[in-house]
């Protein structure tokens, strides 16, 4: 089975590092970005299997390049990490199509399970959309 | 309530909403900290784990690990000394300081606030000690107002510094910032500068505007009169 993917963006840069070791010591990929504008640039080259994102950075924020990254990708997941933890901010992320909310710190077990989550759910996406496009190329071009 | 206690009150109120914002500010860094110190001591118990299982440790690694430890540790004190300097900063309305202790406490409270607006700040330190007698929170938040105003003119990274020119009976502290003059927002931030500083520092404030940028000075008696 393929390693999952994961982009990790935090402007925290000891944190990404030291996380993205954690991570890739349990065999997952990780790629990092230290800003919203640097992430999506991953993302446009990249299929992550999740996006691990912070709330609160210099420039665009974490909300603004959740909604960008699923505009690029609406399969996308993304897991919020953040050190502002406010309810307010949790269900605002949730309402723009954030999977998960966690406030910093988060267990290491986790974190894991719940990329490995983001992981088979994307692939259950591209299945069923996969699964959408035959079936309407069927109907309508089954000539 | 007479005008006087709507004054007051409305004061009490600006001034607890700037505490608070400071202590959220520092709160959320001080989280950052621990949560790198919790990842490192993590990645040091991964190491173990694989070190157990037969796979060899590399001293060089654990020595950067633990510097990082060390480093953040540091980090971390640093915000709590400053965050109970901070905060002890309210007990007297009128305190003998040194000015460049005041202005660089706010520097390291403000910091992550300055690094999220994109800005950057500039202190040039006085080398010589510059005592004043004044209240001591007046003047942290009439910092903080500067340091907002400047971080609120339209300009994408603005440049910000603050440097201060002692003089015999007033000091000046001057904020300057690349935005063009223009940009600069004279609304309520802009009154509740004027209001700190004369009001509580008998002291003035005043706005010059340039093509380059602009420049807040803060003149405040070296001694508050009814000292």
């Amino acid at each position: 089975m393929a390693k999952a993917k994961v982009l990790l963006v935090d402007d925290e840069r000891d944190f990404t590092s030291a996380l993205s070791e954690r991570l890739e010591l349990r065999d997952i990929d990780v790629f990092t970005a230290d800003n919203g504008m640097d992430a999506l640039k991953l993302a446009e080259t990249n299929r992550f299997d999740a996006v691990i994102l912070d709330l609160q950075m210099p420039g665009m924020d974490g909300i603004e390049t959740l909604k960008h990254l699923l505009t690029g990708d609406e399969d996308q997941q993304v897991i919020i990490l953040t050190g502002h933890g406010t309810i307010s901010k949790g269900i605002e992320a949730i309402k723009a199509g954030a999977t998960e909310f966690f406030e910093k710190p988060v267990d290491i077990q986790t974190l894991t399970q719940k990329i490995g989550d983001a992981a088979t759910q994307r692939m259950v996406l591209m299945e069923e959309r996969s699964a959408q496009a035959i079936d309407d190329i069927l109907k309508n071009k089954g000539w | 309530m007479d005008q006087y206690e709507k004054t007051l009150e409305q004061r009490r109120r600006t001034d607890l909403s700037f505490f608070g914002r400071i202590m959220a500010n520092v709160s959320h860094e001080f989280n950052n900290v621990i949560t790198v110190i919790g990842e490192l001591s993590g990645l040091l118990q991964d190491l173990a784990v694989l070190a157990e299982r037969g796979r060899p440790i590399q001293p060089e690694k654990l020595q950067k690990v633990t510097e990082n430890i060390t480093r953040h540790v540091a980090r971390g004190k640093e915000l709590i000394s400053n965050m109970n300097r901070f905060s002890h900063s309210v007990d007297e309305p009128l305190a003998d300081f040194d000015l460049r202790d005041t202005v660089r406490n706010m520097e390291i409270l403000t910091h992550r606030l300055v690094e999220r607006r994109q800005a950057t700040l500039d202190y040039r330190q006085p080398e010589e000690e510059l005592r004043m007698l004044a209240d001591p929170f007046a003047v942290r938040h009439a910092l903080f107002t500067c340091l907002e105003i400047g971080m609120g003119a339209s300009s994408s990274t603005p440049a910000l510094s603050i440097e201060l020119r002692p003089g015999e009976k007033e000091t000046d502290i001057l904020l300057s910032s690349d935005a063009a003059g223009n940009a600069i927002d004279e609304g309520e931030s802009w009154r509740l500068l004027l209001s700190t500083v004369k009001d509580l520092l008998g002291g003035r404030a005043a706005l010059e505007k340039g093509e380059n940028g602009f420049m807040i000075r803060i003149t405040i008696p070296t001694k508050t009169e009814n000292a």
